[in-house]
């Protein structure tokens, strides 16, 4: 399951009136998924992380959100990345969310119930709900 | 150590899809029950005089929570008493509002005629990662 960074739990936290650097709204935003191949506790959370860098590759825009449904979302809709024609063979290990296509802010990370290896020919695809991304 | 409310998760997931979070002001209540706390199914007291605190001193820790930073004192309890405190809710109003966190008190407290309650500096902490 999905864990915030410390970054984007600051930023909601601050929305409340109160405090020093509170009375800061939270605007709407756009998820972006970036393939990890490194998430390391602790690092991750102050936004330190390793994005695959395979030939072709980049980062997808997550629409089609089902719910938020007590905290949860999920993709009601594939999720496919580029096909790998090089820089394999690289293993991913987690899903960043991003709020651009490009640097931006990473706000979650998910880690993958099974790592996947990509190697050239291989399209990363994740199917409808495989994607869970949770709010706590 | 609070946790927050299912609506209120749900309130930040959506800003991915279009929502936005305006600046809020958080207000302290008294809760005697909480039947699911995710739901915002809880108890607020009743107590005579009992109102809602607004929480003026906040400190924001570098790693994603926060903690009250003042202490919060409500009213005198001039009757309805005694009624038992068991947890502690946030709301985005004085008077209604979302509930946004449920924080359990170590220990219940008993309210009775006389009693002013005060929530001490930094009993209120929420770990948000």
């Amino acid at each position: 399951m999905a864990a915030k960074t410390f970054a984007w739990a600051n930023r909601v936290n601050k929305t409340m009136a109160y405090g020093t650097g509170g009375n800061t709204p939270v605007a709407a935003w756009t998820p972006w998924i970036a393939l990890l191949t490194a998430a390391v506790d602790q690092s991750w959370q102050v936004g330190t992380v390793v994005e695959t860098t395979y030939t072709s590759y980049a980062r997808t825009q997550m629409a089609g959100l089902a719910g938020p449904i007590s905290g949860v979302v999920n993709n009601i809709a594939p999720v496919s990345f580029p096909t790998c024609t090089g820089g394999g063979p690289q293993t991913i290990t987690h899903l960043g969310i991003f709020t651009a296509s490009t640097a931006g802010e990473l706000r979650y990370v998910i880690p993958m119930e099974a790592p996947r290896v990509v190697d050239s020919g291989v399209t990363p695809v994740f199917q409808i709900y495989d994607i869970r991304l949770g709010e706590w | 150590m609070g946790v927050k409310t299912d609506l209120w998760q749900d309130t930040i997931l959506q800003t991915m899809d279009g929502g936005t979070i305006p600046v809020w002001y958080p207000w302290a209540a008294l809760l005697t029950s909480v039947i699911s706390q995710e739901f915002g199914q809880v108890t607020e007291t009743t107590y005579t005089s009992y109102t809602r605190q607004l929480i003026q001193y906040v400190w924001y820790w570098d790693t994603g929570g926060w903690s009250s930073a003042g202490d919060l004192t409500f009213p005198t309890c001039t009757g309805g008493g005694p009624i038992t405190v068991t947890h502690l809710g946030i709301y985005t109003g004085l008077l209604s509002g979302d509930l946004r966190y449920v924080f359990p008190l170590e220990t219940p407290r008993l309210i009775d005629a006389g009693t002013t309650p005060v929530i001490a500096f930094y009993d209120l902490t929420v770990n948000e990662t």
